[in-house]
Order: structure tokens, then sequence, then C-alpha cells
């Protein structure tokens, strides 16, 4: 099966990135560790396969601006998402990174709209 | 002296006529006013000390100005006019004392003393006299040296603390006005008039030696000296000048202060918990650094708690596989070894032939194992994959992650907590003190610790220059020996009159010694009898008192002891009120403004006891913080001649009515 060599978000999704980066990322000219599209997008993956999502197919084109090597370069994403059973047949596995982003990403941004902070207690109890 | 009635009108919040009659009876002598704090208690004390003396004191024993002490409401509607009026009696004699301040009538709105017209009048047994005496008339019945252990302002008391602290301003103060009340100024200031007359008379010798040859070095030495005591005067003058001058501007930075004294401690608290937030503040940005160092990796830790689980599958199928292939090979090995059995039936171990009959068991075996081998398929490709997936699936590492975030987000929560209590307080702080200039405070304070270094290097100043002064005068008065036992100045009346002065000036000077040491004595005698009855430690022995007048309380062994309560410092102090009064005069009222502020009940039971003793009159102007009127009077009822009460009317009003 063909696997894309670049993956993204669609234009909505990825404005959402960006602003939930601009909010979650000290001002410019602050110092302090920043954060960048590559890791939510990870996290967004990580957090769909622990939940065992199936998102649909996106509703738009995406913008395929990340390339998977620069993304994924150990494979892992890849490995993990491929044993996770959740890919539906037929699919190829970046593609289905690229769905679990899209959904992950929009929930993101929909909980810090509401609570002004991601919630790290869902995310992370064990 | 014996008050009889005072009447007060428009003086500080007394608005018209308010008169107040004064007990009478000889044993029934108390006078009780009562007053809450801010009602007119300590302006009571000052009605009668201006109408004595013209004169009500502030704090730092300051004048009042008259445009502080007319009513202000009076004022408000024009009436610019105040009086007192005093009637009391001296002996057989009757007294009728008034006096009375009233804007001058070209002045529209006064702003300054001048503004104001002051008259005075006084009858003595009814007939008026002029107005040149009557100060004279007054300090002879009441003289205002004394007035201050009279006239008593019992938030003073503490000051008296100052009279056992050597080098005290203030003890310094404190001990000219009791001597002032103890008549040791008649003594000082006939010594001064002495030097003064001394100084005339050396010039005059020196002016006559100045005819003589053999003299005129000695008068020309005379003559140099002089000029150098005139300008050490000059500048001792001029040094106090400044002194008094600076010490006034501390006492005003205190006063101002004291006022802010609150909003200088919220101050120092605002800047502790704005130190407070910003650490805060800069915790919290430490704590998201981490959080988001920690969301980079985060998906790794996600992951690897599903990971887990599948890379042991993975593994264990992997090594399955790996058995699969190892019994693979040992069936092989087994299958070629019977098989060199069918190709060679020779025996390996005695190499005789395999009979054939023993030969079909091992093609059996054979075709089992050979089924056995068939069985187990190894593919490659799968143990290359699953070694591959394997590989990758391991470099998901967990740092533990999650529960580092989980940790992270509960201490950032705490902190918020914390950044909003702080806020709040910071708030609250802020609007508290929004009202003041906190930093002209501070500035205050810098501009208090110069002046106050000002003023310890004019003490300095002062004190070399007095030296200078007295150094002086001795060597003109060895010089003035000199010319007076010379052949030529001897028997000369301006000689005669030098040693005449000198004589007297040493004589005066010598008795304000005696003086003060006698004067000194009976206070502490006076003082001691009174700390007695006022004290409730039976194991004190008396009271010692020092060059200032100072008190110590000494017990049995003789041993002064060094630390003592607020309590007992005002006993003390009220002690040394007693002694003094005693030792000025023998008879007359005492008037005291809170007196019992600082005593516990048994100590303000055994004062209360003992004032009505302390004077024929005993005028007590207090709080019901102080005397309890239900609990604290039964041990003094039958003293008490009249009881009056401070009314509030307004803020600026208060009216004085009689009470059962």
């Amino acid at each position: 099966m063909d696997e894309p060599s670049r993956i993204g978000l669609t234009t909505t999704t990825g404005a959402k990135l960006d602003e939930l980066l601009e909010d979650l990322n000290p001002d410019q000219g602050v110092d302090g560790v920043r954060l960048i599209k590559f890791d939510l997008y990870r996290l967004a993956v990580a957090l769909g396969v622990k939940k065992e999502a199936i998102p649909l197919p996106l509703n738009d084109k995406s913008i395929p601006n990340l390339r998977v090597v620069e993304l994924d370069p150990d494979g892992v994403l890849y490995t993990s998402v491929e044993n996770s059973g959740l890919v539906p047949d037929g699919v190829p596995i970046y593609e289905f990174i690229e769905r679990l982003a899209e959904q992950g990403v929009q929930e993101f941004y929909q909980v810090y709209q509401k609570t002004g902070q991601l919630p790290l207690d869902d995310y992370f109890e064990e | 002296m014996k008050l009889k009635e005072m009447t007060i009108y428009n003086f500080m919040p007394y608005k018209g006529e308010q008169k107040v009659s004064f007990p009478q009876h000889d044993t029934q002598n108390v006078m009780l006013l009562f007053g809450d704090n801010m009602r007119g208690k300590t302006s009571f004390l000052n009605a009668m000390r201006w109408g004595f003396y013209g004169l009500a004191l502030g704090r730092h024993l300051r004048a009042i100005p008259r445009i502080n002490l007319v009513n202000i409401e009076a004022a408000t509607e024009g009436d610019w006019s105040m009086s007192i009026a005093l009637k009391f009696s001296d002996g057989d004699k009757g007294y009728e004392l008034r006096r009375r301040v009233e804007k001058k009538n070209h002045v529209s709105q006064p702003k300054a003393d001048a503004d104001f017209e002051e008259s005075i009048s006084l009858r003595i047994d009814g007939e008026a006299k002029s107005g040149d005496i009557i100060e004279n008339h007054i300090n002879q019945v009441v003289p205002e040296e004394i007035s201050r252990f009279f006239l008593f302002d019992g938030e003073l008391l503490q000051e008296y603390e100052n009279l056992l602290v050597e080098g005290s301003e203030q003890g310094d103060k404190i001990k000219k006005h009791i001597e002032q009340a103890l008549g040791v100024p008649a003594l000082i200031h006939g010594r001064d008039e002495f030097s003064g007359l001394l100084k005339d008379a050396r010039r005059v010798q020196a002016n006559d030696a100045k005819k003589n040859i053999e003299l005129k070095r000695f008068a020309e030495q005379q003559n140099q000296l002089e000029i150098k005591l005139t300008s050490s005067e000059n500048d001792l003058k001029d040094l106090l000048l400044q002194c008094s001058d600076v010490q006034m501007k501390v006492d005003d930075i205190d006063d101002e202060l004291k006022n802010t004294e609150a909003v200088q401690r919220k101050k120092v608290q605002l800047e502790g918990l704005s130190s407070e937030r910003k650490a805060t503040e800069s915790q919290l940005l430490s704590l998201e650094d981490e959080q988001r160092e920690l969301l980079k990796s985060a998906w790794q830790d996600v992951l690897y708690g599903g990971v887990a689980p599948l890379l042991r599958d993975l593994q264990a199928r992997r090594d399955s596989l790996h058995n699969v292939a190892s019994e693979k090979a040992v069936l092989n090995s087994k299958i070629q070894t019977l098989q060199k059995s069918l190709d060679d039936p020779t025996c390996p171990t005695c190499k005789q032939n395999i009979p054939d009959e023993n030969m079909q068991p091992i093609k059996d075996q054979i075709d089992v194992l050979k089924a056995e081998e068939e069985l187990s398929i190894v593919n490659p490709e799968e143990i290359r994959t699953l070694n591959e997936k394997i590989d990758k699936l391991s470099k998901i590492r967990s740092s533990g992650e999650g529960r580092r975030l989980l940790h992270n987000a509960d201490k950032q929560r705490k902190l918020q907590v914390q950044l909003i209590r702080v806020d709040t307080q910071l708030d609250e702080l802020e609007e508290e003190i929004r009202e003041y200039d906190t930093d002209h405070i501070m500035r205050q304070r810098e501009k208090r610790d110069r002046l106050v270094k000002q003023l310890a290097r004019l003490d300095g100043d002062i004190e070399t220059c007095s030296g200078k002064i007295g150094k002086n005068t001795k060597e003109q008065d060895h010089i003035a020996t000199l010319i007076s036992k010379s052949a030529g100045g001897q028997g000369q009346k301006s000689s005669i009159r030098v040693n005449l002065y000198q004589d007297l000036e040493s004589i005066f000077s010598k008795s304000i010694d005696q003086l003060r040491d006698s004067l000194r004595e009976e206070v502490e005698h006076y003082a001691t009898a009174a700390f007695s009855e006022l004290t409730t430690e039976k194991t004190y022995s008396g009271l010692q008192i020092n060059q200032n007048y100072g008190l110590s309380i000494v017990d049995q062994a003789g041993r002064v002891l060094k630390e003592r309560s607020a309590g007992a410092e005002q006993i003390v102090a009220l002690s040394l009120i007693d002694g003094l009064n005693r030792t000025a005069r023998k008879a007359g009222p005492v008037v005291m403004d809170t007196p019992l502020g600082r005593l516990d009940p048994k100590h303000r039971g055994n004062v209360l006891k003992y004032l009505p003793n302390m004077a024929e009159q005993v005028i007590l102007l207090v709080h019901e913080g102080e005397i309890d009127p239900d609990r604290d009077i039964e041990s003094f009822a039958e003293r008490i001649g009249v009881r009056y009460r401070i009314e509030r009317i307004s803020a600026t009003e208060s009216r004085i009515e009689k009470s059962n």
C-alpha cells in the first residue's frame, strides 16, 4: 500500500493548531521552552491510539506541510498505529495517523477554548 | 488655691457657653469628667491652661494657634470669639479671671494669631485689677512654671522615663520644667545676673588697667579674651537656635510619621507581598517551561502504555518462532542420522550389519520425524518483520512524562491559588494606602535620619563651644585676679567690684547645687511615700532619684531594678508628679487628663484610692476604659464631689453635662 510522504491537517484545524501553540507558548521575545507543531501533532495521534479512536476520513483536503520522515523519523508512530488494530483495511497507516491528528487537535482546541487549559488529568491518569 | 467654677465659651469642641462647678467639700474633693477619646478631655485641660496663662498646648508641648482654638462650628457661623472665665479662691480672697479673644474688626477671615485681639480681666474680691499686674497676681497664686504638674496630661507620663536617660534631649527639657517648678531658676537667674555684672566689671577693670603701664599687657589680654568670649557666646546662641530649629523639624516629621505608622507597616507588607508575587510568578514560569518540555515527549509515554503489551506479544511470537526453528533443526538432525543408518546398515559400535527386520522401525521413525518436520513451518520473513517491529517499538521510551505532568499541574494549581491570595491581599493593601503618598513617607524617614545626624553634630559643636566659653571665662578670671592683686590694681574700685561679683557668682553657683540636692531629696521622699501607696509589689523599698530627677525602683536589698513594665513606669511617673507637686507648693488642685491609661485593675484601684489625697481638689478627666463607672468607683465613691460627662453633639461639637 502506498504511504504518503507528507501529511498535515485541514486548513481549519491547522489554524486551530497555530492558535493553540500561540496560547501555550510564551509571548514572542520571552525566553522559555517552545512547543512546535510536531509536538502537539504526535501527542494527538498517541492519545487517539490510547483511546482507540477510529476517526472518519477528513472532511476537507489536508495541507500536507509535515514531512513524514521528520514527523516520524524512527517509524515509531507508524508501527504503533499499524499494530493498534484500529486501521481499517485499505487505509494507508499515515493517512490514518493524519485522521487521528486532525481529530485530536480539534479536541485540544475545543477543550482549551472552554477551560483555558489542556485536561492533563484526563490524558495522563493511570 | 481652690477652683470654684469655669465658664467656657466657644473653646475648641465646646460651642457656646458651658459651665462647670468644681467640688468645694474638704473630703468629697474629687471631680470626675468622663469622655470618650476625641471628645474633648484634653481640650478641657487646655481650656483651664489657656484661661490662666493664655496658652494651650498640643503635641511636643507646642502652643496651639488661636485660630485652632475657636470652635469651628461657631466660626463657620461667623462667631470668632472665645473666652474662659475662672472663679477661684486663694486664702480668704476670691478671684474672677476672664480671658477672651475675638477677631479684629478689620479682619474678615482670621488666618494667624495676630488677626485676633486678646483681653484679660481680673477681679480680686470684686475689685478690678489693672492689666499690667494681672499676670503677677496669677503667678503668685498659680505660677505658670508649675502648671505642668497640676494641669497634668497623663498621656505624657511616659516622657518621664527620659529622665533616666543621661543626655536625653527630652529628659533635659523636662528637667528644666521641674527646676522651674521647684524654684531653682530664681538662683540660676541670680547667678546669670552676677555673671553679666562680672563681665561688665571685668571690662571696666581692663579699661582701668590700660592706664597703668605694668598692667597694660593684662588689659590687652583681657580685651582679646572678651572679644573671643562674645564671639563664642554668639556662636553658642546660634548653635542653640539651629538645634532647636532642627529638633522642631524632627518633631514635625515624627508627628507625621506617627500618623502614618500603620501606612508604613502596610507599605512594608506590600513590598513583602510584591516580592512573594514575583517569586511565585517566576516559579510558575519555570513550571510552565517544564510542562512544555514534558509535553514534547509525552506522546511516547502515552504510546508506551499501549505498546508495552503489544511488544510483549510480539516478543513472545518471535520466541515461539525461534523455538519452532530450533525444533525443526533438531528433527532434521535426527532424520539425517537415521537416514545414514538406512544408507549404511552397519552398527557404528560393533561394526556388524543391521538385520533387515530391524530396518523397518527406523524407516517408520524417519517417516514420523519427517511428518513432524513438515508441520514445523518457520517463515524467516515473518521473523525479520517481527524483529523490525520489535526494534521500532522498543524505541518508544517512557520517562514517566504523564505522571510528571500531573505533578507539575498540581504544583501550578497550588501556586495559582497562592497567587490569587497574594493578589487579593495586594489589592486590599493598595486600596488601604491609596490615599497616602508612601514615597513621600519614605523620603520623610530618610530626611529624619539626616536631621538626627545633624542634631548629633550640633550637640557636639555646642559642647565644644561651651567648653571654649568655660575655658575663656577661667582665663578671664585668672587675669582679673592678677590685675586685682597687682600693685596697680589693688584697692581700685573696679577690682573690688570684680572680686565681689566673682564671689557672689560662686556663692550662687554653689547654692544652686545645694538647693538642687535638697529638692531632689525632698522629691525622692514624697515620691517614695506615694509609690509605697500606689504599688502592689511590697518587696520594693522605694524610689531613688538621679541628677535629672529620674526615679528608679529600689528593692529591699537596695538594688536598682533594671527593667520595669509600662504599668510600673506609670506608677513611678505618678509618684514623681506627686513628689514634685508636694515639693513645689503646699496646696492646690490637681487636674489630670487620662492618668490611668496603662494600669492593671489592681494598680488602678491603688491609684484611685490615693488620688483624692494627692491634693485639695482632684479633677480627673477619664474615659470609661480607665474608670468603670459601675465597678472602679466603689473604692473611692465617698470622695467624689461631682461628676460630669462630655456628650458628643457632632464631630466638632461636644457638651459637658452633669451626671449622676
